[in-house]
């Protein structure tokens, strides 16, 4: 790929886009939310990482997250970051995922206040032309 | 003990929107104000702490040089700590590391931060950098945002409701009412504090810490050198730290900073007290429910206790454990630097009888829970009377 097709993760980048993040963005583009196990202890991660953390090899290798969800947190911005300001008021949630994995995206497509403990569903879906992220809806 | 490390002199700025006032007169203010109280120079002070979680907020890159040329300490070793929101109390305890490793006998401190001269939502923005910005932050999620996570957690765990947060906040303004230095000096009445304008759900204008300008400033020395510098030292008992994620969704509990918890633990330990000793504390309540987190992690509390002790008046002077009876972050202001030296100054005045009209009456043991970003950074301190 050509530095001008990186698939970006996110609504606003904030850093340079690593292979790690971008490999990760393309991933969710094929419609795939892909973490990475270390091959040498077998910890997960999710979003991916270079290194594992526990035992600092890099041989690791990606493995497909299934997109069933818990709640376990969410609030409604209201006050928006500067960046965010003409999007506000937008639902932040924190879900859990198999294996204990868990993270931050926004809750889209509920009409009332969502109840932590509902079961969601984390879906890619691309926001412009070079960008993605994953968000919660609904189960 | 002669190698117990003490606090000998502290000051403070007003803290506020202090428009014309930057970085360098703010510290200024608040070393002025110690010195006030000070029985030697600014030349009887070895060395410098300074800390400044971000210079985006100032303008000014590498701004600790101009503060410690502001305030007379040059040509004398010096440091920039900065742990986010926890960075005043990071520096206190780099130099109490420093004076018990022998480096220098006599340390001064200073934290301060220039925030007002930003918009609140670029304020917003900059904070909300603290987050994760590969992975969280890419939401927009504000620092309110993170806190507000954890406050719909608790409140679905333990049935915390939005009055016991609001009631955290009632309190802060009641004693910022009573602290000439607070950035509000303002009662909140309950019912306003609850039908407040939401910042981030469930947290309303009356949870959130203010956005303000300020400076603190202590000075550390041996216990066995206080003498020379004041008649009534204060010791720092106890130090414990802790951290956690990065990514808050990668806590195992979202009701709890393990951190915090971690710190308490150590504290204590170093210490050799329990949560029962102690008479009154300082804690982080950037946001109501951070606080109600706090005196649960720091066990004056059960887990989910926090909420109803708040509602029922235990954290006000006369009730199980006075918390915050400076106006804490919420009413006295969160200059972010300045917040952790300036919760050491309070339980210093407290253990010294200076408190005036929130005076916690024969306060002996006092403890301080400064917390960086939403738990990354963690001191708890510790102090009593020598």
């Amino acid at each position: 790929m050509s530095s001008q097709e990186t698939m970006k993760f996110g609504y606003v980048t904030y850093e340079e886009v690593v292979p790690i993040a971008s490999e990760f963005a393309k991933y969710l583009e094929e419609g795939k939310i892909m973490g990475n196990r270390c091959k040498k202890c077998d910890t997960k991660f999710l979003p991916p990482r270079s290194g594992c953390n526990k035992c600092f090899s890099t041989d690791m290798e990606y493995f497909e997250v299934k997109p069933e969800a818990t709640l376990r947190g969410f609030t409604v911005i209201h006050f928006a970051p500067e960046s965010f300001s003409d999007k506000a008021p937008y639902i932040v949630a924190v879900g859990e995922l198999e294996n204990g994995l868990s993270v931050l995206a926004h809750l889209v497509g509920v009409t009332s206040m969502p109840d932590v403990g509902m079961k969601m569903k984390l879906v890619p879906q691309k926001i412009s032309k070079d960008r993605i992220v994953y968000k919660f809806t609904k189960a | 003990m002669d190698d117990d490390i003490v606090i000998v002199g502290g000051g403070q700025s007003k803290f506020g929107k202090r428009k014309g006032l930057g970085i360098r007169e703010l510290a200024f203010e608040a070393v002025s104000d110690l010195m006030n109280d000070f029985n030697m120079g600014i030349e009887d002070i070895d060395a410098s702490v300074i800390g400044i979680a971000g210079e985006e907020f100032s303008g000014q890159g590498a701004p600790a040089a101009v503060v410690v040329d502001e305030i007379g300490m040059v040509g004398k070793p010096t440091i920039r700590v900065e742990s986010a929101c926890a960075t005043g109390s990071a520096g206190i305890k780099t130099a109490y590391g420093w004076i018990k490793a022998g480096f220098y006998d006599t340390v001064m401190v200073v934290g301060v931060e220039k925030m007002t001269s930003v918009s609140s939502a670029r304020a917003t923005e900059l904070m909300a950098r603290a987050g994760d910005v590969r992975w969280e932050s890419p939401y927009g999620c504000s620092f309110p945002g993170y806190y507000a996570i954890m406050a719909s957690a608790h409140m679905k765990e333990y049935g915390t409701t939005k009055e016991m947060l609001s009631s955290v906040g009632v309190k802060a303004h009641h004693y910022g009412s009573l602290n000439p230095k607070a950035h509000i000096q303002k009662e909140v009445s309950l019912e306003e504090a609850v039908n407040s304008i939401p910042i981030a759900y469930p947290l309303n204008l009356y949870d959130c810490s203010l956005i303000s300008d300020g400076a603190a400033a202590v000075v550390l020395t041996k216990a066995s050198l206080a003498k020379k510098y004041t008649d009534s030292p204060v010791r720092i008992k106890g130090v414990g730290s802790g951290s956690d994620t990065m990514e808050i969704a990668h806590r195992k509990s979202l009701t709890s900073l393990s951190g915090a918890k971690e710190a308490a633990r150590r504290a204590y330990k170093m210490a050799g007290v329990t949560a029962k000793d102690i008479d009154v504390a300082e804690v982080h309540d950037c946001f109501t429910i951070a606080e109600i987190i706090a005196t649960e992690d720091l066990g004056f509390f059960e887990p989910g206790q926090g909420g109803p002790a708040a509602l029922d008046g235990q954290t006000y002077i006369g009730g199980k454990i006075p918390i915050n009876v400076d106006g804490g972050l919420k009413s006295k202001g969160h200059p972010l630097g300045a917040t952790g030296v300036s919760q050491a100054n309070e339980i210093r005045n407290q253990l010294l009888g200076k408190s005036y009209n929130r005076q916690v009456e024969g306060a002996k043991i006092g403890l301080s829970h400064n917390v960086g970003q939403s738990g990354q950074f963690v001191n708890v301190m510790i102090y009593d009377r020598v």
